[in-house]
């Protein structure tokens, strides 16, 4: 796997988020993991076929799925993680997902996207089909995202 | 004949698009020319098509549009308009419209563009109606063939809480979808023991990630037979594990079946997306 490839994505979210009124969007750690992880809270996985193949995994806590899900939808409370919730994070990951297509295109690599699948719950385990997961911490006005880039 | 609703608030355009319409086989039912009757008129109707301009005095199109998303989600919207820059493109993009063709209107442009939503419907619709026969013959199928165990294979309704594993296998095509694959571990460790005659040790969840796949390839081969317009593939599996674990597909319909066997059970959660994202 190209760790180039987690350039297109931290692109995707730096052009993605301040569309929808984040002010911030700072890069924070990145780490290779093997390809078992464990996170509590919000993950929705797309997939991704075509010159390349695999998965990226966007995860949050439950608390701040909230508070995106709020920005989202122009700051209206969300006080649980409900389907209204549910769906402004499964857009967020189309969208995200969407503008890292059109960047990898653009750098002539040309990929077909899935919807996308939420999961959530604690203490949720993950395999992903990658000998090595790529994770990348960002911090979105405060509030970490995590993208975990599972590719062949 | 597929039937078009004009909606513009000037008389010439309406005279021009409904020339173009019936000229190419379309049949005109209605002109709207203000939101008033808009949504009466649009369920009276029922048309195929909407074409919608945008800049209109009382609402705009993106309004119009709207209006006529919230009554029916399905509606297929182009909208027709002079302006056709990036801001424009994006905003229409937001509502979910289903083409975009610039004023002057080119015949064949607002033609292609008409078949091309059309076609994708028929496309969906025929993906929709035997989409669940094919993932249920691949289960049954690999379940028989791989474990050497018998299946029956019963209609279900999808749970949200997962009863302790499940399989995601992302599928992309015209219409892009997921397969889920959910099952206790009970019942993973003993596929698992039967796929795979050696010691399984600490390799279950690589082995029953590896059935999802090859069940998932089968029933979207047996698609693409059927229709190659699907153009249907999938991305590597995801395993998801643990005793708390919920699933949600919020923007897709899917249907569900189960897989009952002497050693547990497999539930099969499959859905496809009706999106318009290839317009642009």
């Amino acid at each position: 796997m190209d760790v180039n490839l987690v350039n297109h994505f931290l692109e995707a979210v730096m052009n993605v988020m301040p569309q929808l009124g984040f002010s911030t969007v700072k890069k924070g750690e990145l780490s290779i993991k093997g390809s078992d992880i464990s996170i509590s809270g919000v993950m929705a996985v797309v997939g991704l076929v075509g010159d390349i193949k695999g998965n990226i995994i966007y995860s949050m806590d439950f608390d701040n799925a909230k508070k995106i899900a709020s920005q989202m939808m122009m700051g209206a409370p969300v006080l649980e993680f409900d389907e209204m919730a549910q769906s402004a994070i499964s857009e967020l990951s189309n969208m995200l997902t969407g503008n890292a297509s059109n960047n990898l295109y653009q750098a002539g690599t040309s990929v077909d996207i899935s919807t996308p699948t939420l999961i959530y719950g604690n203490e949720i385990k993950i395999k992903a089909k990658a000998e090595k997961v790529l994770c990348v911490e960002i911090l979105v006005d405060l509030m970490k995202l995590n993208l975990n880039i599972a590719f062949e | 004949m597929k039937k078009v609703l004009i909606v513009d608030d000037s008389s010439f355009s309406r005279s021009i698009l409904s020339d173009i319409l019936s000229e190419n086989g379309f049949e005109v039912v209605g002109e709207v020319d203000s939101p008033e009757d808009l949504i009466d008129t649009y369920v009276k109707l029922k048309p195929d098509i909407v074409t919608m301009d945008i800049a209109m005095p009382q609402k705009d199109g993106f309004e119009c549009t709207e209006m006529i998303m919230r009554q029916d989600p399905n509606a297929k919207v182009i909208m027709v308009s002079s302006m056709k820059d990036d801001e424009v493109v994006k905003q229409a993009k937001r509502i979910k419209v289903a083409g975009f063709v610039q004023k002057p209107v080119d015949a064949e442009e607002l033609v292609q563009a008409i078949q091309l939503i059309l076609s994708r419907e028929e496309i969906y619709t025929e993906l929709d109606r035997i989409y669940l026969e094919c993932f249920s013959e691949a289960l049954e199928n690999c379940i028989v063939k791989m474990s050497k165990t018998s299946a029956d294979i019963v209609d279900a309704i999808f749970q949200n809480e997962s009863r302790g594993i499940s399989v995601i296998s992302a599928i992309i095509g015209k219409h892009s979808g997921r397969m889920i694959l959910d099952m206790d571990s009970k019942t993973a460790e003993s596929l698992a023991r039967l796929l795979y005659k050696r010691e399984i040790d600490s390799q279950i969840l690589q082995i029953v990630a590896e059935f999802a796949n090859v069940v998932c390839g089968n029933a979207i081969s047996i698609l693409n037979r059927k229709n190659k317009n699907f153009g249907l593939r999938v991305a590597p599996p995801t395993i998801f594990y643990g005793e708390n674990l919920s699933i949600s597909t919020p923007e897709i319909v899917s249907k569900t079946v189960i897989a009952e066997m002497s050693f547990g059970k497999i539930t099969l959660n499959v859905g496809f997306t009706r999106g318009d994202e290839e317009w642009m």
